[in-house]
């Protein structure tokens, strides 16, 4: 794996870490991958944080499913939720917790970047480049950025999760460029979507 | 430079069949690296079930405190609910559900939904740590070992549950606690006790009529009632009944959706409604037009009450009470007498008084005595719970052996509380007025209250006495809160753990109205780690036994569904006329009834098996043997203020969502014009009303719907907003309801404030 | 033989304004936040002497002479021969606004996701499936029925009530009953 591919699976592990154990584990790796730099902290707060922004028990602030950043009406399982279930299938993965979590979580998405940036990697199979073009075109970056907007809006953002949704950006910044240049052009400045009543 | 074909790769992923090709070529390429580490698994060909085009239709049912209890039809796609219906085979839901209803597809799909058990690391701060359900479940179960530890029982845990999901295997809660040991049980209801108990008295039970049959009466009063919001179903029978010629007169302090839709409305002066209804009688004794067989060969009692009639009540005395004129309460009584049949609709406000139970022995006894008890299309109606009698295997579970308790009576611990696995034991649970929980709480002792367990309950939304409440609950050691969204009760515990919505358990249905029946089939997965109760109850029985064998009685493996089915018998099948619970899946199930009214034989459940306008029973109780007049409460402040039920809520649940918000955005007090002008608020302005318990500030809406001396509030949660009206209304009992209930009801409506611009 | 032409019957007398039917619609299509298909207004204080008392729920009218149609510079909108629904197809809408600016009665809205408009059709894949409108079959007190106001003879309903503007130019394709009051006595 790439260092691309490793940040990746960090960041895949941080937004879906259920703990303060999970995120100081996965921000730590990032640090070693050299992405950011570590201080001192109290892992304690940014799992607060965490929760605050992206879990509960109180409406989250910026809760990191794609389908709330795309659909018309802002809801879970939307019909955008169904067509990255079906990507998945076509590349013959399921998500292990199908019907329980959406399919459109962050890191579920991150974790299929993963695989198809490493079969890539191993080969220049022209179907999978084009799958992942196109996860890439139709897909992140019509939803992550208004997803990192939202986070780094948030008042009080505790410094590892600030790091962590900068990699994000800077991540995808990286993979548009890989883009076709027809990609590129297209009016990729979907206004972010307000998520009602938050 | 990646370029991708947008048009092939979207028909690549359009159907079932073409995904397959398109791997079945990657897998022949070879392409495919595996990620170690990786969360996706590989499945090698499509999982789970997949429906083009046509929908998986499953059978549910709204499991909320409504007279309605819709049946419903959920379509799903995907594995996903996409929309739902009403069930077209009930002639009570009759394909339609209701503005709550419809919102609830937002409902179990809302990224509001609490996801996972969370802890608040210091209870109120706002600080949640995502926890494992068994790390939840240890927490609990180490806290309820310790309790029993220090207290040599468990009494110091409380369960406070009422209505929040009425799916028959929810009763598991109170099971759960049952296996567990003896406990504190908040025992009584705030909603219709004081009613149940007068028509106890009257009758032998609460039975009302078959709501359906209301297209037959030809009057049809709606006393302290609401329909037009609270029963939107009932409407088209009463509109039928209109339409064949019936006349329709609603009684309430304020003029509602309903009084717009009746044909007459009187406003009454608040908790007076005694007086109104004695006065008729009163007149109706004058004119002989009552009913002489049914007082002499059906009833007891009648001369004592006659003779209280004559020597106590005149019209012009009930005019002067209730603010309604002589002349209409001669009429209307005559009309109503002469109406074959006549019928009352008693509204759950009407007696949310301290004379409440009053109220409903007066408004009886005009039913009784015009000779409309027993018949079609009439009733003094109420409510019912006839078709109730499920096993409640969930309900009855043993205490552990050895569990020491409260020594000393306890009576029903609620209106559903049939006696049920109730032996004359030793030992029972700590009972404690459900409508003082505040008090309650503050006032246990020997031992004190040490933990409470909230499911079905959002206590700071609907309990009394708000800042009572707040310290009441400083007292609590542990505060576990089972739950769908961040509500106001959610804020003030340690623990929340996620609770499924109907689409997501299997259950069973039935209405305290109407007379169907439904199943409520479990039609999607438990969203991220919500689970039903009754899986909670096992889940925690498993770590209580692992920590302390023998400590939890409740089967620590159950199947969901076969607990539903464990609900039915004999008895329900045969009144339903169905041989299995499957005959469900079809639609919902009407009771074989023998007429549409209760009563019809007029073989009462009353000591004397009569109908009694005197109950010694009553009298025994410290209530008046007659259906006597009660004064209302005497006024503490300047205002009355009514806190009654909005249509874009049941109780806290609906209204927090962003799709209700579209509709209903913000929440106000309504207050006559007159009011308005001699304290200088407009419509809109900010003001503040306060009682002596507490204070509210609050936009101000001004409508002559309400009288000069009232203020209203709807009762609600609105989302992130701390408007809640229990923090103006204070915990005075009602004057029955312990009967029974195990506790009186409460005077919601019997509160004072003042209002001043803010 | 007059043409097949569906509207709503929207009966005022039995309406209870419990917005079921706005969020039937809602359950059926999830809309963006403030893009509402139908709409339930009160009745204002002049015409219905009791606030919040009497109620219009209003969604798209199916106009015999639709403005929207009339102004669509890509012909998004078609009128269904067979029963006269106005059918907006968005996948070819260009959200020139067009249709929101002409149409006095508000029915299509702007989509500002989508950046399109979009309104109500009449349910027109339930209708094809032999359903009815969700707004329709979600009204519990039966107040709302699709009709085909051509046929549709009810002595009591009329096509213009207070509250509801007159365009005749467009001939909406709606009915209503008036509400009634009732005898009040107050204190």
């Amino acid at each position: 794996m790439d260092i691309a591919s490793l940040t990746l699976g960090a960041l895949r592990d941080f937004f879906i870490g259920p703990d303060a154990e999970s995120l100081e584990a996965a921000i730590r790796r990032l640090a070693a991958l050299g992405g950011l730099s570590l201080e001192h902290q109290d892992w304690r707060e940014v799992e607060y944080d965490f929760n605050r922004l992206f879990v509960g028990p109180a409406p989250p602030a910026a809760p990191p499913y794609a389908s709330l950043y795309l659909e018309n009406e802002p809801r879970l399982m939307a019909e955008s939720t169904l067509r990255v279930r079906h990507f998945y299938q076509m590349l013959g993965c399921i998500s292990p917790w199908q019907d329980a979590l959406p399919d459109d979580h962050l890191s579920l998405e991150l974790d299929v970047c993963i695989m198809l940036r490493e079969s890539l990697l191993n080969v220049c199979d022209h179907k999978l480049s084009e799958l992942y073009a196109y996860f890439m075109a139709e897909h992140l970056v019509l939803w992550v950025p208004a997803f990192i907007e939202k986070v780094l809006n948030q008042s009080n953002l505790t410094r590892p999760i600030a790091g962590a949704v900068h990699l994000l950006a800077d991540w995808l910044e990286s993979e548009r460029s890989w883009l076709a240049p027809a990609v590129l052009t297209r009016d990729l400045s979907r206004p972010a979507v307000q998520l009602t009543g938050r | 430079m990646a370029t991708y074909n947008k048009d092939k790769v979207e028909k690549a992923l359009s159907c079932p069949l073409n995904r397959r090709k398109f791997l079945k070529g990657l897998l022949a390429a070879g392409v495919l690296a595996g990620v170690p580490g990786g969360l996706l698994r590989a499945v090698a060909s499509e999982a789970g079930i997949v429906y083009e085009g046509d929908y998986q239709v499953f059978r549910n049912a709204c499991p909320r405190n409504c007279y309605d209890t819709c049946s419903i039809k959920t379509f799903v796609k995907d594995g996903v609910v996409q929309f739902i219906e009403g069930a077209p085979e009930s002639s009570f839901t009759d394909g339609a559900l209701c503005v709550k209803g419809f919102s609830y597809p937002r409902r179990i799909y809302s990224p509001d939904r609490v996801k996972y058990p969370m802890l608040q690391v210091g209870r109120g701060s706002g600080k949640w740590r995502r926890i494992s359900w068994d790390d939840a479940l240890n927490r609990i179960a180490q806290k309820i070992l310790e309790i029993k530890k220090k207290d040599d029982s468990l009494l110091g845990l409380g369960l406070t549950k009422y209505s929040g999901n009425f799916g028959i295997t929810n009763y598991g809660v109170e099971g759960m606690m049952s296996s567990l040991g003896y406990t504190t049980r908040f025992v009584g209801t705030p909603c219709w006790p004081a009613g149940i108990d007068a028509q106890n008295y009257d009758m032998g039970n609460m039975w009302c009529n078959d709501p359906e049959d209301m297209v037959d009466a030809r009057y049809i009063i709606l006393w302290g009632a609401n329909p037009a919001w609270c029963s939107v179903h009932s409407m088209k029978f009463i509109t039928a009944a209109q339409e064949r010629g019936a006349k329709v007169l609603c009684i309430d302090p304020v003029f509602t959706q309903t009084a717009a839709k009746s044909d007459e409305y009187w406003q009454v002066k608040t908790g007076e409604d005694g007086a109104l209804a004695l006065g008729m009688c009163r007149h109706l004794l004058d004119r002989g037009m009552y009913d002489k067989q049914f007082v002499s060969e059906h009833a007891t009692g009648w001369e004592d009450f006659a003779a209280y009639l004559k020597s106590n009540i005149t019209v012009e005395w009930a005019a002067k009470k209730s603010g309604i004129p002589a002349a209409e309460i001669v009429r209307t009584a005559e009309e109503f007498a002469q109406a074959k049949p006549a019928t009352i609709w008693i509204g759950y406000g009407l007696q949310r008084h301290v004379n409440g139970g009053a109220t409903v022995r007066a408004i009886d006894a005009l039913v009784a005595m015009s000779g409309n008890i027993g018949k079609v299309g009439g009733g003094a109606r109420y409510g019912h719970l006839f078709t109730w009698g499920f096993n409640y295997h969930a309900l009855v579970q043993k205490q552990p052996e050895g569990s020491k308790g409260y020594l000393g009576q306890t009576g029903p611990k609620g209106e559903f509380d049939t006696g049920q696995g109730a032996k004359p034991a030793k030992y029972s649970d700590r009972a404690v007025n459900i409508n003082q929980t505040a008090r309650m709480i503050l006032e246990a002792k020997e031992p004190p209250l040490r933990m409470l367990w909230a499911s079905c309950k959002n206590v700071f939304s609907q309990d009394f006495d708000l800042n009572m409440m707040k310290k009441a609950f400083e007292k609590l050691e542990m505060v576990v809160v089972v739950d769908q969204f961040f509500n106001q009760t959610v804020e003030h515990a340690d623990i929340v753990l996620p609770v499924t919505t109907l689409f997501e358990e299997w259950t069973e249905n039935v209405s305290y109205w109407h007379y169907w029946l439904s199943i409520n089939e479990q039609a999607i997965k438990p969203m991220f780690e919500s689970k039903s109760n009754i899986e909670i109850a096992s889940m925690l029985s498993a770590k209580m036994n692992s920590l302390s064998p023998g400590s939890c009685t409740f089967p620590t493996k159950i199947d969901t569904k076969k607990w539903m089915e464990k609900e039915f018998n004999a008895g329900i099948y045969k009144l339903f006329g169905i041989s299995s619970w499957q005959d469900l899946k079809k639609g919902p199930v009407k009771a074989k009834l023998a007429s549409s009214a209760s009563w019809s034989g007029l073989k009462f459940a009353t000591p004397s098996k009569k109908y009694e306008f005197k109950s010694e029973l009553c009298a025994t109780h410290g209530h008046k043997a007659l259906p006597e007049y009660m004064d209302g409460r005497k006024p503490y402040g300047p205002y009355r203020l009514l806190t009654p039920h909005s249509k874009f809520n049941i109780h806290s649940q609906f209204q927090n969502l962003d799709w209700m918000e579209e509709f209903n955005s913000e929440p106000y007090v309504y207050l006559n014009p007159a009011l308005a002008k001699e304290k200088g608020i407009s419509d809109g302005d900010m003001v503040k009303v306060s009682s002596k318990v507490g204070q509210m500030t609050i936009k101000a809406m001004i409508t002559d719907n309400v009288p000069p001396d009232t203020l209203l509030m709807y009762e609600a949660w609105f989302n992130k907003n701390p408007y809640n009206v229990q923090a103006l209304v204070d915990d005075t009992p009602a004057d029955m309801g312990k009967y029974k209930t195990g506790a009186p009801g409460v005077a919601i409506h019997d509160q004072f404030a003042d209002i001043a611009r803010a | 033989m007059s043409k097949k032409q569906l509207g709503f019957f929207v009966d005022v007398k039995r309406c209870i304004g419990c917005f079921s039917c706005a969020m039937a619609c809602k359950n059926q299509y999830h809309q963006e936040k403030e893009v509402v298909w139908r709409q339930v207004y009160p009745v204002s204080e002049e015409i219905y002497p009791h606030r919040q008392s009497a109620w219009l729920s209003l969604a798209c009218n199916h106009c015999q002479n639709p403005t929207c149609l009339k102004v669509c510079p890509v012909k998004a909108y078609f009128k269904r021969d067979k029963d006269g629904v106005v059918v907006h197809e968005q996948d070819k809408c260009i959200g020139c606004g067009n249709c929101i600016r002409s149409c006095p009665y508000g029915a299509p809205r702007y989509n500002p996701v989508a950046k399109k408009a979009e309104k109500c059709s009449l349910c027109w894949q339930r209708l094809d499936a032999g359903l009815k409108p969700a707004c329709v079959q979600g009204c519990p007190a039966k107040a709302l029925q699709l009709v085909d106001v051509n046929q549709f003879a009810d002595p009591e309903a009329v096509q213009y009530i207070a509250g509801f503007p007159k365009f005749a130019a467009l001939n909406p394709s709606v009915r209503f009953r008036a509400p009634s009051q009732p005898r009040v006595i107050r204190r």
